[in-house]
């Protein structure tokens, strides 16, 4: 586990300038305390491949005598990723057991940023089964524990991400958001947790759940952090025709100077107060706005009237979605074949022989896509939703005329206790009514600590901005974590 | 969109478009599910839709992106066969392997 003192790369990198630390002996703390932990947060350890970036990194220093922080930001920092994304050679199994033997032959693109920028890759973090879920209970290898509180979920479906950074088995870590499978876990494990505009990261090489709503992001224990990461990994990728093609802004040198507070407008949206939103997070988001009012922000009372059909909308487009992309894992390209598979009468019984290695949610969800896209529904659901989407995306263009930035809560509550919503997926899939929206908009939205409940659970505080302003969500947390800080 | 009944014939029908093989105690569990879920969803049926809202299918109104049309050879294995079909279950020659169907 790191050192209490190491948990953010500026600590680390001032270490290795001291010579106090070195990339090779933290990346061999940090191997064995992923092979001696108990929270089921990886699938899998990096052992070879961790040793190798970190042996480079021992020679860069030794070459430089300091850290190199221009060309290599992420110079001997461990990272985690979390196994739905790929790596040349190394099982990504997206936690099911569809892909239990996938050995990808291809790197994804952020990865390979980041790696190139320094990284030591340390593991590959447990998830919801294809990403599907609000809990880390879904994964066909198991539930995550919650980092600081045994029993309880670290949230999802990023949650092996989320407990890593938090339990110090990493320095940050890459998520995948879809309908806040980032910032939610984050939120519940008391991290910072930035899912970054649609388009600002590449998704090649991300495994493919909702192909207009999936975004990869980093968790950490700081935003700065946050910044360094996306700075190195953002920005336009051939390889991806979705990610966009506009530079990604100096994330980092930006934090350097102060927020001026006075030049911001804050919109606090009604519908994100609402009754189902528990008292203790209502409390601890409203005292960091109350907070920021001090500073001199001005505050905004906004409305989005669509919030309310957000989940309803995702939950016709996600599965829509995800019942196409997973349409591939058909036995033939991807997937395990059981012995009996190819003795078979009808190519549509050897598919089902193949896809009943999918868990019971992704079934689910796989039903509930085809479901809306068949004929004589797709008009009433698919279409709908779409139109209904457009409405979401129109509030927050009206909003984003009288404020510059929106606070509010991230999830309607803190951590629950395993099993409490497993067995009522819808239950579950309301959990998301305050994430969902920024992927449906495609805009950056982060998860920033912000206080406890009254068991000690954390809260985080929700920063959301327009598409493409990034830098505005990292300077507002930014300054939002000082704040909560001193 | 409320007149549609949801029952074990349409979830076994769903499922076989799917391609997903069903125990009758999913196909139970999943009707229920659904059922309770469609009518939640269904909520968006009564939304107004202002005349002229183009459905959003994409956060980036981006149009197809062209890129000069020059080769670029695939990546192979050691033994000169696509590096792409590499993970696949089963393969055969250059490609990949799958049951007789005719």
């Amino acid at each position: 586990m790191l050192n209490e003192k190491y948990r953010t790369i500026t600590e680390i990198h001032d270490a290795f300038d001291a010579k106090k630390l070195s990339p090779v002996e933290l990346a061999r703390d940090t191997l064995a305390a992923i092979k001696a932990s108990k929270h089921n947060a990886f699938l899998l350890a990096l052992e070879d491949r961790a040793m190798a970036a970190a042996k480079k990194a021992d020679r860069i220093l030794a070459e430089n005598g300091k850290v190199p922080r221009e060309t290599y930001p992420l110079l001997g920092i461990p990272l985690a990723l979390k196994d739905n994304m790929v790596l040349e050679g190394v099982r990504t199994t997206c936690a099911s057991k569809m892909l239990e033997n996938y050995v990808p032959p291809y790197t994804g693109t952020a990865v390979e940023r980041l790696e190139k920028a320094g990284a030591v890759f340390v593991g590959k973090t447990n998830l919801d089964e294809f990403a599907m879920g609000g809990s880390n209970e879904n994964s066909a290898f198991g539930p995550v524990e919650h980092p600081t509180f045994p029993g309880y979920v670290p949230g999802g479906s990023s949650g092996g991400s989320a407990t890593a950074v938090k339990a110090g088995f990493c320095v940050a870590a890459l998520g995948s958001d879809t309908g806040g499978s980032i910032r939610q876990p984050a939120s519940y494990c008391g991290v910072v947790g930035l899912k970054p505009s649609y388009g600002r990261v590449s998704r090649y090489g991300l495994v493919a759940f909702a192909s207009s709503l999936d975004q990869i992001g980093p968790f950490a224990n700081s935003v700065e952090d946050a910044a360094t990461v996306l700075a190195v990994m953002g920005g336009h990728d051939p390889l991806d025709s979705t990610s966009s093609e506009r530079p990604a802004d100096p994330y980092v040198a930006n934090l350097k100077k102060d927020l001026d507070w006075s030049k911001i407008r804050v919109g606090i949206p009604k519908e994100y107060f609402i009754d189902g939103v528990d008292v203790s997070v209502k409390k601890s988001v409203r005292e960091t706005i109350d907070w920021v009012a001090k500073q001199g922000a001005k505050i905004v009372d906004i409305s989005l009237p669509n919030t309310p059909y957000a989940v309803s909308v995702y939950y016709i487009v996600a599965v829509s979605e995800a019942s196409s992309n997973l349409a591939r894992f058909d036995g033939v390209r991807f997937g395990v074949r059981p012995p009996d598979a190819m003795q078979v009468e009808d190519i549509a019984d050897f598919y089902k022989k193949v896809r009943a290695n999918f868990g019971p949610e992704v079934k689910r969800r796989i039903i509930l896509g085809t479901f809306a896209l068949s004929s004589g529904y797709y008009d009433a659901y698919f279409r709908k939703a779409c139109q209904v989407r457009r409405l979401i995306k129109n509030d927050f263009d009206r909003v984003f005329k009288d404020c510059d930035v929106i606070l509010g809560p991230v999830a309607p509550s803190t951590a629950f206790k395993k099993g409490e919503k497993a067995s009522d997926p819808l239950k579950m899939y309301l959990n998301d009514i305050l994430t969902i929206p920024c992927n449906l908009a495609g805009l950056p939205g982060m998860s920033v600590p912000c206080g406890k409940d009254e068991k000690g659970l954390p809260i985080g505080i929700q920063v959301i901005a327009p598409q493409f302003r990034d830098d505005v969500v990292l300077k507002v947390g930014h300054a939002i974590e000082k704040g909560m800080t001193k | 969109m409320a007149n549609i009944e949801v029952n074990e014939t349409l979830v076994r029908k769903v499922a076989d478009l799917a391609r997903l093989a069903l125990t009758d105690e999913e196909v139970r569990l999943y009707s229920n599910q659904m059922k309770v879920t469609l009518g939640y969803v269904d909520q968006i049926a009564k939304v107004a839709i202002p005349e002229g809202t183009e459905p959003m299918y994409h956060p980036l109104e981006v149009e197809t992106p062209m890129r000069d049309d020059t080769v670029i050879p695939s990546p192979t294995q050691a033994n000169g066969k696509p590096k792409m079909i590499e993970p696949a279950p089963d393969t055969v020659y250059e490609g990949f392997k799958v049951p007789p169907i005719l």
